[in-house]
């Protein structure tokens, strides 16, 4: 023995139990650290690349470019990833409302979109008039078309801002290359095909001949600075300028559009997630490891006041104490790493295993786990935060516990005199229930212990609560699923739909729920006059639009206003508008009307008051939004001001578990009773969403999992010191007459209380925790339902826990001479 | 080296609970005595020589260790003074568990960053009677050999001075009167100053000074 450090070891061979715990605590902490560091890097890859993969693997595009200006972005230095495209005109496809879209991409700019340009068969095209459809188009442009057929594609294409007339012409393509199909774009209505290049240029006329380029910013920092400098020196318009919002917020760039979009809170959401999640992970942790030594320092308090006695220093005893953390920690750690990094990879492979590669631009399951591991964060650089991040959290851990003992007195010590139990309420009640009081008595006795215990149970069990709440704000394809607003949308653009044949609809036994919209569209006649009469003018291209939604529909897009507007929107006394979308001419700004909140118009005859400006114009069979301005009322208001009961659009949601195709045959009859409606499901697209929401789920699960664990070792150990360091008292207990089983029901108590207060304030923290959650995502604080089942299942898990930690080191402590109980030193 | 024990008290509690363990006692132990202190239970023996050897801290009065204040130091200064000046043997000998009978006796040194020195360790163990016993653990040893490796562990940084709070309480006549004859000649072969509490008047007989204490009034009954 060359130092007296050497003690530390030797404490710890000594004290194997408690040296277990701490180590099982070391390890489980590594592992969270490491499995949530790698497993954070995993879900912020797959997220970036699952958002790339929705909307492009781009930070925003320049649309309605000359040659010239996209040269110029071409040619930045500050961009990457530059890559143009021509849109070439797009087409209706057949009956569906579905709308194909027709590109040519230069050089590698298809590379943004792999989830559009997926080939099954044949190839990419590369000479004019050359084209590669997507498999789901096929149908709609004839039958049995196979690579080297001819399609006749009746296109047109338009101006964004609309300043000249859409062009329209027929073409005659060559399919070179069938493509994968991608559901996701049934959300927007849209397919996309390739053409060619040199296809644009041979087509269309010159002022048609517009370019859109797709870049990436290399100092995203300063992201929004650049694209605005790029847009003076281009001179692109603002209106021009489209963010690729999802990437952007998967990616935590800040960008213009980013305070209006709603869309926001995505990356803060998930790095709020990543720390709370560390932070309670390793407080769970950091409380177990105080918990234990405290205890095992209290049980061997007597050594280190003699060791004070014989002279040792408080710095000597702080070192003693830490060395022995370090040791297990020394231990523990790379233990921790190497299962927190097989954890990680497990997470990643079950993950993976139940998505569609497709959704993240992968060719296959594994290639999907490589990508990932690929570019997840760098590897060694999570664990050496990870042994850092652990060695800290148990050295703070330890510092009460090791300030405890080289503090003791010497005389105190080594007198051996016991922790002074203190006690308040002492008036004498009737005991009704031994067992039950005298568990009660127990757990004030040693109150720090107790509370630290109950943190550590409160904590796993508000994890529990929340984390189910952050699951779905994880997600990035639900966003996405919002667009649509049911499983189906049912349109008739021109002849609308009649109440009575909606009602039947309605009445259908598959139907859970429908949305309605209704759409009239007014332009001026020759004479500057409208169909319908209004008390305000418009400008003279401006379009008057009036739009219903059902209660429920319109009811979503109220949340953010008072009361008062709230209830004059559903009584019909007033409407949201949709101001037309600002554009210029020449250079020149075109004057526009502009409504503002709280301004009232009539409407053939009816006064509105406007209680809210809409971002985005309600559309249907996913149209574009044709410049002017849109009022949205209640359904019963549209009739009034319109004189049509006629619904433009429906959205049906089906009942769970029933069988869509029997649906899909009863709505090609219903379509058949009713001319010019048709239907599109957006089924598919649903369930390949609903395939990326698991595996954020699973992540989740996974650390509820480990933080329900940390909680579970915390009181076993507590239970565990409780016990043995009450072995003479148990002796005496016995002694005088107390049965096994009673002297069990006491226990059980003790455990049980532990469950149950633990379980009450993990359920109201854990809401409390949800409504924030909550209000993240609405910008409104406000009560949400209680998560009763949530709640409710975490309180028998660990009322459960609580039990059977208590029962299993209790069987041998009743077995227990009791002589030999009494006798022992405590 | 002199020891000045200057009128201290020692008051635990406050108010009604109040109680004085110690009430103004006073001493003065010179180099080489051997000094016994008896008193019945709670008579606060033990208090006055944890208060001396800077064990605990006196409520007023101070002690003197070759004129300087012995509690008015720094932590880090009393444990030196506690590892390199006294020696500490105490009724339950206080052996630290996990340790070898040799490693608990080095421990002093160890705590003062140094090797001791194996000769006097050598002598030390054999005058003990512990040299078959230096690999025990603690509970593989009788209580009679746990007080000799404490004394070995009081003795082993040479102190000037040692202290003995009852170091015969936990063990039998036999064993007691072995460990007292040890400690007897140790002193004396090596010249250090003894400071002895007990309950018996045999061993107490053996000091050349006796001291008293009855409810915190220390009194010195006689010099031999």
């Amino acid at each position: 023995m060359k130092s007296y450090l050497s003690l530390a070891s030797k404490e710890i061979k000594a004290q194997k139990v408690t040296a277990v715990l701490i180590l099982i605590a070391v390890i489980l902490s590594s592992i969270m650290t490491t499995a949530v560091g790698q497993s954070l890097g995993i879900l912020q890859t797959m997220r970036m690349e699952q958002a790339a993969s929705l909307n492009g693997d781009r930070h925003a595009t320049f649309h309605q470019m000359t040659e010239e200006q996209m040269l110029q972005l071409n040619r930045d230095t500050r961009l990457y990833d530059v890559g143009s495209l021509i849109n070439v005109g797009c087409s209706k496809l057949g009956n569906s409302s579905l709308t194909l879209y027709v590109r040519e991409y230069m050089d590698n700019a298809l590379d943004a979109y792999p989830s559009i340009s997926r080939v099954k068969e044949g190839r990419l095209p590369v000479s004019p008039f050359e084209i590669a459809l997507p498999e789901s188009a096929l149908q709609y442009l004839g039958e049995n078309i196979s690579i080297g057929d001819t399609v006749t594609l009746q296109a047109e294409i338009s101006l964004m801002n609309g300043t000249i007339p859409s062009y329209a012409y027929s073409a005659e393509f060559t399919v070179c290359g069938i493509l994968e199909s991608n559901y996701i774009g049934y959300s927007t209505g849209t397919l996309n095909a390739v053409s060619g290049e040199g296809t644009a240029s041979a087509l269309l006329p010159e002022e048609y001949l517009l370019y859109s380029t797709d870049l990436k910013v290399k100092n995203t920092s300063h992201f929004q600075n650049i694209i605005d400098d790029l847009a003076n020196k281009t001179g692109i318009e603002r209106s021009n300028i489209q963010y690729n919002w999802i990437l952007l917020d998967a990616l935590g760039i800040s960008y213009e559009e980013a305070g209006t979009s709603d869309t926001d809170t995505g990356f803060s959401f998930l790095t709020f997630a990543c720390i709370m999640a560390g932070a309670l992970v390793l407080l769970a942790a950091g409380l177990v490891i105080y918990n234990i030594l405290k205890i095992a320092i209290t049980k061997r308090i007597k050594e280190y006041g003699t060791l004070r006695a014989i002279g040792s220093t408080q710095g000597q005893i702080y070192r003693l104490v830490s060395l022995e953390l370090f040791i297990l920690c020394g231990i523990g750690i790379p233990v921790g790493l190497l299962i927190g990094a097989l954890s990680a990879k497990g997470i990643l492979i079950a993950a993976t295993g139940v998505l569609n590669p497709d959704l993240f631009m992968a060719g296959s399951t594994t290639e999907l786990n490589t990508m990932i591991d690929g570019t997840s964060a760098n590897h060694i650089l999570i664990y050496f935060v990870s042994i850092v991040i652990t060695l800290l959290f148990a050295m703070l851990a330890a510092l009460p516990a090791a300030r405890y003992a080289s503090r003791v007195s010497p005389t105190v010590a080594m007198s051996g005199q016991r922790v002074k139990i203190k006690r308040h309420g002492r008036k004498t009640k009737t005991i009704r229930n031994f067992e039950a009081y005298y568990a009660r008595l127990n757990l004030k006795r040693g109150s720090s212990r107790t509370v630290i215990t109950l943190l550590s149970l409160v904590m796993s069990i508000t994890v529990f609560v929340t984390l189910q709440s952050f699951i779905a704000l994880l997600d990035t394809s639900s966003r996405v699923q919002d667009m649509t607003p049911g499983d189906y949308a049912i349109t008739s653009e021109t002849v609308g739909m009649t109440p009575e044949s909606i009602a039947k609809i309605r009445e259908h036994e598959m139907i859970e729920h429908l949305s309605t919209t209704k759409l009239s569209v007014y332009t001026q006649d020759k004479n500057g006059q409208y169909p319908i009469k209004l008390g305000f003018a418009l400008q003279s291209w401006e379009t008057f639009q009036v739009a219903g939604l059902d209660d429920t529909r319109l009811s979503s897009y109220i949340a953010d206003l008072s009361e008062q507007d709230k209830n004059d929107l559903l009584s019909g006394a007033a409407c949201i508008v949709k101001n037309p979308i600002p554009f210029a001419y020449e250079g020149q700004a075109v004057e526009t009307t502009n409504f503002e909140y709280n301004d009232t118009i009539s409407v053939n005859g009816h006064e509105l008051r406007i209680v809210g400006i809409a971002d985005y114009p309600v559309s249907i069979n996913n149209a574009g939004f044709s410049n002017g301005v849109q009022i949205t009322v209640n359904d019963k208001m549209y009739d009034l001001l319109t004189g049509s009961n006629h619904y433009s659009e429906v959205y049906p949601t089906l009942e769970t578990n029933v069988d869509n195709e029997r649906f899909e045959t009863w709505l090609d009859r219903w379509c058949k009773e009713n001319p010019g409606s048709h239907w599109l499901s957006y089924l598919q697209t649903a369930a390949q969403l609903e395939e990326s929401f698991q595996q954020i789920n699973m992540l989740c699960w996974g650390l509820i999992l480990f933080i329900g664990l940390i909680g579970i070792l915390n009181i076993i150990n507590t239970v565990y010191s409780n016990i043995h360091t009450r072995i003479a008292e148990i002796g005496t207990q016995r002694a005088i007459g107390m049965s096994a089983d009673s002297l069990y029901k006491t226990f059980l108590w003790e455990g049980a209380y532990y469950g149950i207060i633990a379980s009450i304030a993990g359920g109201i923290f854990g809401y409390i925790c949800t409504i924030f959650v909550n209000a993240a995502t609405t910008d409104s604080l406000q009560f949400i339902a209680i998560p009763y089942l949530s709640i409710v299942e975490a309180a028998i898990i660990s009322i459960t826990a609580c039990l059977l930690a208590t029962a299993i080191p209790l069987r041998s402590i009743a077995k227990m001479n009791i002589v030999a109980s009494i006798e022992t030193a405590e | 080296m002199e020891i000045q024990v200057n009128d201290i008290s020692k008051i635990y509690g406050t108010n009604e609970s109040q109680v004085i363990a110690l009430n103004h006692a006073s001493m003065t132990i010179f180099e080489s005595d051997f000094l016994s202190i008896m008193g019945p239970s709670g008579s606060g023996k033990s208090t006055l020589l944890h208060i001396i050897s800077g064990l605990d801290k006196p409520t007023s009065g101070s002690v003197l260790y070759d004129s300087t204040d012995i509690h008015n130091g720094s932590d880090k200064q009393l444990s030196a003074f506690r590892r390199q000046k006294i020696g500490f043997i105490f009724q339950q000998f206080n052996l630290l568990p996990v340790l070898t009978a040799r490693e608990n006796i080095i421990m002093p040194m160890l705590l003062d960053k140094k090797q001791p020195d194996e000769k006097y360790f050598k002598r030390l163990t054999e005058l003990l009677g512990l040299k078959m016993r230096l690999s025990h653990l603690p509970h593989e040893m009788s209580g009679g050999q746990q007080q000799r490796v404490a004394i070995a562990r009081a003795l082993i940084a040479q102190p000037d001075i040692i202290f003995a709070d009852e170091p015969t309480g936990n063990l039998d006549s036999k064993n007691g009167c072995e460990v007292m004859k040890m400690l007897c000649d140790i002193r004396e072969k090596m010249n250090k100053t003894l400071v002895i509490i007990t309950h018996d008047p045999r061993i107490a007989e053996m000091a050349d000074r006796r001291f008293t204490m009855i409810d915190g009034e220390l009194t010195e009954v006689s010099a031999q």
